[in-house]
C-alpha cells in the first residue's frame, strides 16, 4: 500500500498503513538532524524485535510519523505470537520489551503484548493507537517484512 | 501537557483504555514474565497521563487563563 500524503495537520489521514522499514524510512527517516536519529533508532527497534522472530505486527505511531520537523521518540506497539516468551529473549533484543529501559537505551515509548492479550481483539487493539492524546484521530504505520 | 478540558476528557478516557488493557493482560497473560514485561509500559503511561491530570487540575481555570 502506498503511504498516503499528509493532511492539512501534518498528520497521516485515519488509518492503519502497511509498508515495509525500507519504504516508512524513506518516508518519514529524512528532515532534521533528529529526525534522522530517531529513524535509525526505530531501524534498531525493528531489527532486534525481528529477530525473535515471534513478532505477528509491528506498529509505528505518534509524531514520528507526521510532519513534525522535529519528533522527541518513537512510539511503537507490537504485537507479539502467542507462543512468545519474554524470559527467553536476551542481550539487547530484551531491551525492547522492557518499557523503561527501552525508553532510555532506544528513546522509544515501546507498547506489547502477545496476541491473546490484546484488548477487543487485535484490529481494535491495534486501531486504538491512532487515538491522539488530544482525542483526536491520526493515521499510524504498520511495518511489514520485505516480499521476498 | 494537558491544555484544555477537551485534552482533560481525553486523557482520562485514554487512562481508562490503558487501565482496561492492563487488566485485560492480567486476566489473558499467564506467563509471569511476559505479564510483568508487557504490563509495565501500560503502567509506566497510566502514570504519566495521572500526572498531567493532576498538573491540570491543580490550577484553577482563572489562574491557568492568567499565566
Amino acid at each position: 500500500m502506498t503511504l498516503p500524503a499528509f493532511n492539512s495537520e501534518g498528520n497521516l489521514p485515519p488509518g492503519v498503513y502497511r509498508a515495509t522499514l525500507a519504504e516508512t524510512l524513506t518516508r518519514f527517516g529524512h528532515g532534521s538532524i533528529q529526525r534522522q536519529a530517531v529513524a535509525d533508532r526505530l531501524s534498531r527497534i525493528y531489527e532486534l524485535a525481528a529477530s525473535t522472530e515471534q513478532v505477528a505486527r509491528f506498529v509505528v505511531f505518534g509524531s514520528f510519523v507526521t510532519t513534525k520537523e522535529e519528533p522527541n521518540d518513537v512510539d511503537v506497539v507490537l504485537l507479539m505470537e502467542d507462543a512468545f516468551d519474554v524470559s527467553r529473549v536476551s542481550g539487547e533484543a530484551a531491551l525492547v520489551f522492557r518499557h523503561m529501559e527501552a525508553e532510555a537505551r532506544f528513546g522509544a515509548s515501546i507498547f506489547w503484548t502477545r496476541r491473546s492479550g490484546a484488548l477487543g481483539g487485535e484490529q481494535a487493539m491495534m486501531g486504538y493507537w491512532q487515538v491522539r492524546r488530544d482525542g483526536g484521530i491520526r493515521g499510524i504505520v504498520e511495518i511489514v517484512p520485505e516480499v521476498t | 501537557m494537558i491544555a484544555n478540558d477537551q485534552e482533560l476528557n481525553a486523557t482520562l478516557a485514554r487512562i481508562a483504555w490503558f487501565q482496561q488493557q492492563a487488566a485485560g493482560l492480567r486476566e489473558a497473560e499467564t506467563n509471569p514474565a511476559n505479564y510483568r514485561a508487557a504490563v509495565s509500559g501500560f503502567l509506566a503511561e497510566i502514570d504519566r497521563m495521572q500526572l498531567a491530570v493532576r498538573e491540570y487540575l491543580s490550577v484553577l481555570p482563572s489562574e491557568r487563563g492568567a499565566a
